[in-house]
């Protein structure tokens, strides 16, 4: 005990364990993979022949019947027998902005993708990454779920998290149709049971009943000035709106959350929702990237923890 | 005094630090990096304010040096805790870790305090009886 009443002995410990757990630390919340599993439960089409069973929504989607009719690609169009997607890029408010109208014939045309295929914390794939493995069409990053440790997360009607972060979410129930839920009002679980096939976690909604519900105010914690932005919308039954701007460039300044806004609600949405953004921000279109996705620092691709997609 | 002014320099580095990484945080602002500069101030240089000219007397410093060693301790971890904070509400995310650091902060410089003062009161009481 003697030891510790010479100062700078004290001090040069106490400063080396202070850094070492600060170092750990920072290595747990943005370094090291941490898999998680999902808060299992299934539903009524739940199958029983597996020791654990997966809970999934009651209005699950059926795969639909593939199509055979031959794609028609072009640099800013897809078109088969079940997705028709064009691609407008417009530059606004001194920001690129890329726009896709996506009109499908099921809603399992429209799904999420977990990085590696697995839930948890730290575990990332780029979005390109992600959208090549699942063959998607079009995709765009998620609500980069894995780096909080709050916020449901329903995935393809799986629930993953049910630990309320009390934010606004995203609701895609098994038609396709978008609703915006408050996670201080319900929990993941109840959701799921309501048919909630996908519930992305990070907000704020834009527009719900086609008015819009950000105010030059109310800004996400996340991002309180002109960002790059990723954000979904429907306007109306499987026809949705993604948005993405650029931002943090010479060329680019990205948008406030007000402007995004604006851009869906002029294009008839109901419900729009914002999207991780930022340096995550990401729209992978036929193979390629689109948009530049950047962090202001540099310029590439974010890993991310998920993507929402159309395949 | 010494104690002072090396408290008073980290606040004037918190602040400084601060400013920097929240120029950095494309607009995201956090009360606990914003405000971090507030520990090593209050509860380093307001804090030794009063030792100082309550308690002058070095050699009460010296017979309280682990109160002492425990109270910086305690302010250390609790300018790292809310550092920490700040760097998790900028980037979006959190720990269930930074809790630790505000509860270990608190616990050691309550003890350190609290142990100094009883210290001092004690050789107060001491002393007053010597002298009659």
């Amino acid at each position: 005990m003697h030891v510790f009443h010479k100062p700078f002995r004290w001090a040069i410990l106490y400063t080396l364990i202070l850094t070492l757990a600060t170092a750990y630390v920072l290595l747990d919340t943005f370094v090291i993979p941490r898999a998680g599993t999902a808060a299992i439960s299934t539903a009524s089409a739940a199958s029983a022949d597996t020791d654990t069973t997966v809970e999934t929504a009651a209005g699950a989607q059926s795969d639909a019947d593939p199509d055979e009719t031959a794609a028609v690609i072009t640099d800013t169009s897809y078109t088969d027998g079940n997705i028709q997607i064009t691609l407008e890029t417009i530059y606004v408010y001194d920001t690129a902005v890329y726009i896709a109208d996506i009109q499908v014939s099921d809603a399992s045309y429209l799904k999420t993708a977990l990085a590696q295929g697995l839930y948890g914390r730290n575990i990332k794939e780029t979005t390109s990454d992600m959208a090549e493995e699942n063959g998607a069409v079009l995709a765009i990053n998620g609500d980069y779920y894995g780096f909080r440790n709050d916020g449901y997360v329903i995935r393809n009607g799986i629930l993953y998290r049910d630990v309320s972060g009390d934010n606004e979410d995203l609701v895609i129930d098994g038609e396709g149709n978008f609703s915006i839920i408050d996670e201080s009002g319900t929990t993941a679980q109840s959701l799921l049971d309501a048919g909630a096939w996908q519930v992305l976690s990070f907000g704020p909604a834009l527009v719900t009943d086609g008015e819009i519900a950000v105010s030059a105010d109310s800004e996400v914690s996340q991002s309180k000035s002109s960002n790059p932005r990723t954000a979904i919308g429907q306007i109306g039954p499987l026809h949705y709106l993604v948005i993405v701007s650029d931002g943090r460039t010479g060329e680019s300044a990205g948008l406030s959350l007000l402007e995004l806004a604006g851009l869906f609600y002029e294009r008839g949405c109901t419900v729009a929702y914002n999207l991780d953004g930022g340096g995550s921000t990401t729209l992978w279109f036929n193979g390629q990237v689109i948009n530049t996705p950047t962090d202001g620092r540099s310029y590439g691709e974010r890993k991310v923890s998920d993507i929402v997609y159309f395949i | 005094m010494k104690t002072l002014l090396v408290y008073l320099a980290v606040s004037a580095f918190c602040v400084f630090f601060s400013t920097v990484y929240s120029h950095f945080g494309h607009g995201v602002r956090s009360a606990s990096m914003s405000l971090l500069f507030l520990y090593p101030l209050l509860g380093g240089a307001f804090a030794y304010l009063l030792v100082w000219l309550f308690c002058p007397a070095p050699e009460r410093i010296r017979h309280s040096r682990v109160h002492f060693n425990l109270y910086n301790a305690g302010i250390a971890t609790l300018a790292v805790g809310s550092t920490l904070r700040g760097v998790f509400d900028i980037a979006g995310t959190s720990s269930p870790y930074t809790v630790l650091y505000f509860a270990a902060g608190w616990l050691f410089a309550g003890i350190g305090a609290l142990g100094f003062i009883r210290s001092a009161i004690t050789r107060s009481r001491a002393g007053a009886s010597g002298e009659r």
